[in-house]
């Protein structure tokens, strides 16, 4: 603040003081009011001025520190009509009413102090025209110039009209201010509805107060004593409000210390949901800058979009050591309090950084788990490619081969020739049989055209011991039936090779979007998963898959494979 | 009267050779098809005795065909797989490699 700024700012504090005593000293020693509305009175003045002021230096780029110091001022200027000079009471009857002119003013441009649109611009220089009536309706006031200095024209009749016109418009007016901000209200996010909400309490508190007021007067003519206060008193609460709705920002940024340390000893984890509740924002998006790519991730490392221009949010970039770490997806009103948000950018700098590392880890994980998947599926899919040409290529040409010889051994009589081309045809038998189960073991063509639960029964007819299969025959993507046929084989092949059983069973079924996938004997139980079984080799699969398998294998009580897979 | 076949497989070289391998068994080859639309579009039209059906067509099972076939038509399912890779139940079925003179005799004697 510069040396004039500080003058300036010391002259308001104290010719501030002694302008709001004056102003409202005459109601109290003229006793035209309750004596006891005095300090109402003075309240309403002082603290209009003081929180507009306070305001005003908090938020020297919104109007609305300004405004409310400025209706505090006409408030007491209204008041100075109490003292018996005929100038002080054309003036403070001039300005009577004034100050809820501009309070009607800063409910329409609240919370910027901005009013923007045309239509509300027309609209508050329509409400200050009814200032224009006021002084108006003092000229005509019916008493002498000695009481009134400005009555130049004695017209009652005018006057009492103006009052009319005047009194609806004040309502109108102030009722359309306070549609606009309960409008903005209902429509805004929670960041501008914690502005927004105290003042809109503020405003309906005195608009109700001030009703009750006016109601009352229009039955019984004239006030009691009592009603002075309600209105009084809602007056005291409006500039705490527009207040405590604008500091609010300061006073989160007061919090930003908690934050930190909340951060410290939870773990960075919490750090959206710690940024959601220091901004007061629970929509609140954190992004991870992917390392050099300009893409961001959440903290679980999957791709988090950004907003368009002109939606609801906007970004806020944090940056560290001139290397960008992040960006927080936040509503948009928040931009109207940069401070707060760039203290917390600032605060949570090196937490931030840490968690953009683990989300870039998590991130690297996910690709890395679908790398594995689309290997294990390009390599099925390889496999039933592969089946599908031998199927299709050596193993039809070997079938037609063995057709000819058959019909040539039926041409031919010689018995040399006959032997020679029987065994030809034990070797062509023995060739078609061999690639038949080399193409069964790089793909069973079964599972491709009937699915796995007529595989598994297949697999169960060769295995040696009685096998009984439970499957309702639902198809699964292939990938998931591929890995359970697989399952399902090396469990078979486990059962004859080490568990002595004298039957399996074999179950398919589905729940909760698992394929579930369940190989049991009743052998010795006792194995062990990861040596020698070939079942680690198949957890591999099922996990690329991200689905599990389970082996339970108690000594003396059986073995049970269990596979579970996504399958929706 | 001879029994009629219609033979429905989409390699080339096996029709050709089963269409020898059933003329020379005394069947009367009808017709020869390359999958399943054009094998039932054949069967309706030719009402051959026996359709020689292989398990994998380019368009439909084998298995789901004879299904649709009409009635009075007998099936022999064939395929390079065995039956238990297939899942054949008690489908009247041959390897290929098992398709002889002495077994289509003996499929013509009990289809006639």
């Amino acid at each position: 603040m510069t040396g004039r700024a500080r003058l300036g700012w010391y002259c308001v504090l104290v010719a501030g003081p002694l302008f709001v005593v004056f102003g409202e000293l005459g109601f109290w020693l003229n006793g035209i009011t309750p004596r006891e509305t005095f300090p109402l009175d003075l309240g309403v003045s002082s603290l209009s001025i003081a929180s507009g002021l306070v305001l005003w230096r908090l938020r020297p780029d919104n109007r609305t520190g300004a405004l409310l110091a400025l209706s505090g001022v006409l408030w007491t200027i209204g008041g100075i009509r109490a003292y018996r000079d005929p100038w002080a009471f054309g003036v403070g009857q001039c300005f009577d009413g004034s100050q809820d002119l501009v309070l009607a003013h800063l409910l329409i441009a609240y919370p910027t102090g901005r009013l923007g649109r045309r239509s509300l611009r027309v609209l508050v220089t329509a409400g200050y025209g009814l200032f224009v009536l006021g002084v108006v309706k003092t000229a005509t006031m019916d008493m002498p110039r000695q009481f009134n200095a400005f009555a130049v024209w004695h017209a009652p009749r005018v006057h009492s009209a103006l009052g009319t016109i005047g009194s609806v418009g004040a309502g109108v007016y102030a009722t359309t201010g306070i549609a606009i901000v309960g409008s903005r209200w209902l429509r805004a996010g929670t960041t501008r509805r914690r502005v927004l909400g105290p003042v809109l309490l503020a405003a309906l508190l005195f608009a109700f107060a001030d009703a009750v007021d006016q109601i009352v007067l229009a039955i019984t003519g004239s006030e009691p004593d009592v009603v002075f206060f309600p209105p009084l008193v809602a007056r005291l609460v409006i500039p705490l409000a527009f207040l405590f709705g604008l500091a609010r920002a300061r006073l989160d940024r007061v919090a930003v210390g908690d934050l930190v340390r909340e951060l410290d000893a939870s773990g960075a984890e919490t750090m959206q949901s710690a940024l959601a509740r220091a901004l007061h924002d629970p929509g609140l998006r954190v992004g991870y800058r992917l390392g050099d790519r300009d893409a961001f991730i959440d903290s679980d490392g999957r791709p988090l979009a950004l907003p368009v221009d002109g939606s609801d949010h906007a970004v806020t970039y944090v940056s560290r050591n001139d290397v960008q770490l992040a960006a927080i997806v936040h509503e948009r009103a928040l931009l109207e309090q940069p401070a707060l948000v760039e203290a917390v950018s600032a605060a949570v700098g090196l937490a931030l950084d840490n968690e953009r590392l683990h989300a870039q880890l998590r991130n690297q994980l996910q690709e890395l788990r679908a790398s594995r998947t689309r290997l294990v599926r390009t390599a099925d899919s390889e496999r039933r490619r592969l089946e599908r040409d031998l199927h299709d290529g050596a193993q039809q040409r070997l079938l037609a081969l063995g057709l000819a010889l058959n019909m040539l051994r039926a041409r031919v009589r010689d018995d040399d020739a006959v032997q020679l081309l029987a065994e030809a045809q034990e070797e062509l038998a023995t060739a078609v049989r061999e690639l038949r189960e080399l193409a069964r073991g790089i793909h069973p063509a079964i599972l491709s055209d009937q699915g796995l639960a007529a595989a598994a029964r297949t697999l169960a007819t060769r295995c040696a011991v009685p096998v009984e299969v439970t499957a309702n025959g639902r198809r699964f993507p292939p990938a998931v039936e591929t890995a359970g046929y697989y399952v399902i084989a090396e469990a078979l092949a486990n059962v004859i090779r080490y568990s002595g059983a004298s039957r399996a069973w074999i179950e398919i079924g589905e729940a909760n979007g698992l394929a579930l996938i369940a190989v049991g004997d009743d052998g010795v139980g006792g194995a062990d998963a990861g040596v020698g079984t070939g079942l680690a080799g198949l957890a591999d699969r099922v996990g690329a898959l991200d689905g599990r398998l389970v082996v339970t294998s108690a000594p003396g009580s059986g073995t049970t494979v269990r596979a579970e897979i996504p399958c929706a | 009267m001879r029994t009629t076949v219609l033979i429905v497989d989409d390699h080339p070289s096996f029709r050709r050779l089963a269409r020898r391998l059933f003329e020379e068994a005394g069947f009367t080859v009808v017709g020869e098809a390359r999958d399943g639309q054009s094998a039932l579009d054949s069967a309706r039209a030719l009402r051959p005795d026996l359709v020689l059906l292989d398990v994998m067509l380019p368009d439909i099972s084998g298995i789901e065909l004879a299904e649709r076939l009409p009635p009075e038509v007998s099936v022999l399912l064939v395929s390079s797989r065995s039956a238990e890779d297939l899942a054949i139940g008690s489908r009247r079925f041959l390897r290929k490699d098992e398709l002889t003179l002495d077994r289509l005799r003996a499929v013509a004697g009990g289809t006639g």
